[in-house]
Order: structure tokens, then C-alpha cells, then sequence
């Protein structure tokens, strides 16, 4: 698939939770733009696809997939990728998401983000798929690391060599989690600014933000907590490489009130900001 | 190994749990292979979420811990086919059933069967309900053959316990506490079985209880049966006035949002 003419970076965004919906409606608030679990939005009708509509008629819209699965070996799920196409028929997202990883085999979906190995096999298993995915949605899909906890014993190259080839051979675009860079670099001992040093700069469509759980020996990614100061470093440094890419903040657990994000979302933006002058200089 | 091995066997650990295979322990890289156990435990964290979700006076009604076994029970017998995990759950309320020998687990059926039937009608499909008014410019010779359909969003139930008062009390007391429970209101059993409609006309999703006379005629006609034959169905207890009554439910009915024209 050719690739679409780059979007233009959306700004400061939030993921979009049930407990904000009236609230976002309300007070307007000063968030660019919001991110959407795709699959929480499959539904026939109802409240999910009333406040989606309504956000959308107000804010910029991600569309973020989380059981895609583009990993696995069982087939792709064309039924699932239909109903992804209606939805982003409805809601026009600026782009669609999911994450490089596999949820399951066979008929199983174990609703987790499982690594692969990054091996010349799974390059040449993922790569068509990717394909397959971007012409039945008819646009560039956009790919997230994960925080992982175990690597393969057959690995044959880092992550993000891996990521690279596939925008190599597929033309998708990255989605870059920078606490997952943070949290894979503590449990694998990589050097987190090497990743982001390896993946191409033009491909990087996103950052995502997010707290996670540190036990000291490894790090677990848990979505429940504020951003750390080494992710909000890496942050900087990730801006700095890569210049003001859409910025997203996202909160999972523990699910705070929306003045509480927003607080935290200005933090990225003064972040980016002061990273974004000290490159200009 | 092949990807596809490694996914199964992979997959097969995470769904059955146990020790780990000699071959995955092979697989994942040293000295991280401890590791895997958070993706086992997260397994079971994150379906037992979905179903504490989707399930919450039930949670309530028999505390976190025990909800906590009866989830794994219900993980391990019936793991996720699902693209979305708000999909998952449905054959809780056979499981929490039982064999149905105490009053207090036929509760627990119910509950979960009222629970998944309200967020079945949540987020339904909308559509535009059939209405009185579309009816009154019927021509007289097409009543005879007049048939309906159930709205998407409608749903039945039969309560032959105190569930749904049950239900009421554990939503007070959880919007007080949402961390609340193992909560005793008293099981009456001694009931007569009550029949339920639930149905979400626009946003909110309502239900009420319904004459055992009315659920019949109602069920009569979601099944599609024609209003003639569903007046002389009624003629038995009703006599002459079988297609007076027959009207005023289906006004009732119509005014609800519970019909589609076919
Ligand atoms: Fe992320």
C-alpha cells in the first residue's frame, strides 16, 4: 500500500473513558484530541456510539485496536477487521492503531499483549498480514511496541530492528510507547534511547504515555499511575529525535478525574515544548 | 521452534495454567523465564476483571474471594473466543446456578442472568421502534395479518427468586461503596415465578415486571404470530373482549418500544 500523505501531527490527547464522557461534553475541555479502544466501540448502539458520535463531532478521533492479534498464526479475523472498517466509516479517525504482538492462537483470544520473537520467520509471517490489514481497512495501519516481560530464546535482532523492517517491507507507520521503551529496556537491560534511535524517524506517527508498576528487579506496564520522571525524560528525549509527533496520554486503572490528566497532559506539553526549542538552538 | 508451536504452547500454559513446559522454559530466554508467571497471572486477573465487570452485584452478593474461584472455575471451562472482552461472560449464570440445590445459588443464577441481559440490551442495536401512531393509518384489512419482531435491545427473564430485589439493594449499596460486599440481603424463594421485560427505548435501559397474562400475549407476539391469531388466542380467557384487551397491550406495547413491524 502506498503510503497516505502524513498526517499532521493532532497535538495533546487523552484516551477516551466512560467516566468522562459528560464531563468532556460539558466543560469543553483542552485536550486536542482523544484516543478510542476500538473493540469497546463494536457494539450495536446505545451509550458507547452516542458519546462517540457526539465527541467526534467536537475533537479529533484515534481509532486504537487492542485484539487485532496481527502476531498470531491463526488467520485474520476478517469479520473483526469488517467491523473495524464500519467503525472508522462512522467515526473518521485520523488513523487506526493496534500493537505488534500476538493476543492468542487458534479460536483463543487471551486478551493480553504477547511478544513475538523477533526472528527472520516472524518478520516474514507479520509483514503480509500487515498488508493484508491495510488493504482490507483501505489505509496504513499503525503499530504499537509493547511492554514485555520474557524474550525468545530465538531472537535474532532487537525490537526495534524489527519494527523497522516491517515499515520497511509494509509502509505501516509506529505508534511509539515510550513507558513500554522504558519498561522492556529495564526487564531486557537494552538501552531505551537506542530504540528509539532505531526507528525510523518519518515512520513515527504517535507517542503514548503511561504510568507502570516498578518491583525494583523488573518493571510492570499497568496503565494506573502518572507518568515517572525516567519516562518524562525519555520523553524528551524521544521529541527531540523525533519532533512534535501527536502526544497521547493513557490511564487505564485507577481512573482519576479528567482535571487530573489534563494536568499531567500540560506536563508533556511543556515537556515537548522546551524539547522542541532546544533542538531549534 | 516454529512460531506456530511456540504459540501453542504458549497458549496452552497461559489458558491451563500448572507447571511450565520443559519446551517453553526452552523457548523464553534465561534468566527472565520466571517472568512468564506475570503474563499467567494476568491472564487470570484480567478475565476475572471482565467478569467482575460485567457481573458486579453478583461480586457483591458473594464477596471478591469467592467470586474470585467461582471466575477461575468459569476462565478455565470457558476461556475467551472474543475480539472484545465486553463479549465475555454469558454462560456465568449456568455456572453460579449450579445444581440450583440451595435458594441461595439459584439466586446467584439469576442475578448473572439479570446482569448479562441488562448490558445485552446497553448497548443493543438502535432502531426505530414501531408506533401508535404508525398503526393508526393502518389500513382495517391489514390488522389481521399484522406481525411484529422484539426490538433488538429487548430482553426476557423469569426470576423464580427475589433477584431483582436483591439486584436493587446491591446497586444502593454498591453506589455508596463500590468495594462492598459479601452483602446478606435475605433469598425469598417462596415466590411465585415472575416474568421480566427489559428493554432500552433510547439511552436508558428499563425493565418492569409483567403480568403473567401479558408476558404470554407479549411472547405470542415477539414470536411473530399474526394479531388476529393472537386475539383468538386470547378469546379462551378473554371471550369477547379478547381483541379490546389485545389492543390496549399492544398501545402499552408500542408506546414501550418494544415492537418492530415484519
Ligand atoms: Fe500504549
Amino acid at each position: 500500500m502506498p503510503a497516505a500523505t502524513p498526517a499532521r501531527p493532532l497535538g495533546f490527547g487523552l484516551g477516551l473513558r466512560p467516566a468522562h464522557y459528560t464531563q468532556i461534553l460539558d466543560g469543553k475541555p483542552a485536550v486536542d484530541w482523544f484516543e478510542v479502544i476500538t473493540e469497546n466501540y463494536l457494539v450495536g448502539g446505545g451509550r458507547p456510539l452516542h458519546f462517540l458520535d457526539a465527541i467526534r463531532a467536537r475533537y479529533p478521533i484515534v481509532m486504537h485496536g487492542v485484539s487485532l492479534s496481527i502476531g498470531s498464526t491463526a488467520p485474520l479475523d476478517l469479520h473483526y477487521l469488517d467491523g473495524v472498517r464500519a467503525l472508522a466509516a462512522r467515526c473518521q479517525p485520523a488513523w487506526i492503531s493496534d500493537h505488534l504482538c500476538w493476543t492468542g492462537t487458534g479460536a483463543h483470544n487471551l486478551h493480553d499483549l504477547l511478544p513475538l520473537p523477533y526472528t527472520e520467520e516472524a518478520l516474514a509471517h507479520v509483514a503480509p498480514r500487515i498488508e493484508k490489514v491495510q488493504e482490507r481497512l483501505g489505509q496504513q495501519l499503525v503499530l504499537e511496541n509493547v511492554s514485555s516481560y520474557i524474550s525468545y530464546a530465538s531472537s535474532a535482532m532487537t525490537e526495534w530492528e524489527f519494527l523497522s523492517e516491517l515499515v520497511r517491507r509494509t509502509g505501516c507507520d509506529l505508534l511509539l510507547d515510550v513507558n513500554n521503551v522504558y519498561v522492556s529496556s529495564r526487564n531486557h537491560g537494552f538501552d531505551a534511547r537506542a530504540f528509539i534511535d532505531g526507528v525510523p524517524t518519518r515512520a513515527v506517527r504517535q507517542f503514548h504515555l503511561a504510568g507502570h508498576l516498578d518491583l525494583g528487579t523488573h518493571v510492570i506496564d499497568t496503565h494506573d499511575a502518572p507518568v515517572c520522571e525516567a519516562v518524562w525524560d525519555l520523553y524528551a528525549y524521544a521529541v527531540e529525535r523525533l519532533g512534535p509527533v501527536s502526544t497521547l496520554l493513557e490511564r487505564d486503572d485507577q481512573i482519576p478525574p479528567l482535571t487530573e490528566l489534563i494536568t499531567e497532559l500540560d506536563r508533556a506539553r511543556a515537556i515537548s515544548h522546551a524539547a522542541l526549542q532546544q533542538v531549534a538552538k | 521452534m516454529k512460531l506456530t508451536d511456540l504459540q501453542l504452547l504458549a497458549q496452552s500454559h497461559l489458558l491451563e495454567g500448572g507447571d511450565m513446559p520443559p519446551a517453553l522454559q526452552d523457548a523464553i530466554a534465561a534468566p527472565a523465564s520466571e517472568r512468564w508467571t506475570i503474563y499467567v497471572e494476568a491472564y487470570r486477573l484480567r478475565l476475572t476483571a471482565a467478569l467482575c465487570t460485567q457481573y458486579p452485584t453478583l461480586t457483591a452478593r458473594c464477596g471478591r474471594a469467592v467470586f474470585g474461584e467461582l471466575a477461575w472455575r468459569f476462565i478455565r471451562a470457558h476461556p475467551s473466543t472474543y475480539r472484545s472482552i465486553r463479549d465475555y461472560g454469558r454462560e456465568l449464570a449456568d455456572l453460579a446456578h449450579g445444581d440450583g440445590a440451595t435458594p441461595e445459588l439459584r439466586l446467584h443464577g439469576e442475578l448473572a442472568r439479570f446482569e448479562w441481559l441488562l448490558a445485552a440490551a446497553f448497548d443493543a442495536p438502535n432502531v426505530t421502534a414501531c408506533t401508535v401512531t404508525a398503526l393508526a393509518e393502518l389500513a382495517p384489512d391489514a390488522w389481521p395479518t399484522l406481525r411484529f419482531a422484539a426490538v433488538p435491545s429487548l430482553q426476557r427473564l423469569r426470576t423464580t427468586t427475589n433477584a431483582v430485589a436483591v439486584w436493587r439493594a446491591l446497586r444502593r449499596a454498591l453506589e455508596e461503596d463500590p468495594a462492598c460486599g459479601p452483602l446478606a440481603e435475605p433469598v425469598a424463594t417462596d415466590i411465585a415465578p415472575v416474568d421480566w421485560l427489559i428493554v432500552r427505548p433510547q439511552l436508558e435501559t428499563e425493565f418492569r415486571s409483567l403480568p403473567a397474562n401479558e408476558a404470554a400475549a407479549l411472547d405470542l407476539a415477539l414470536a411473530g404470530v399474526p394479531f388476529a391469531a393472537l386475539c383468538e388466542t386470547l378469546t379462551a380467557t378473554y371471550g369477547d373482549a379478547a381483541a379490546l384487551q389485545a389492543a390496549t397491550w399492544l398501545k402499552g406495547w408500542l408506546t414501550e418500544g418494544l415492537l418492530l413491524r415484519v
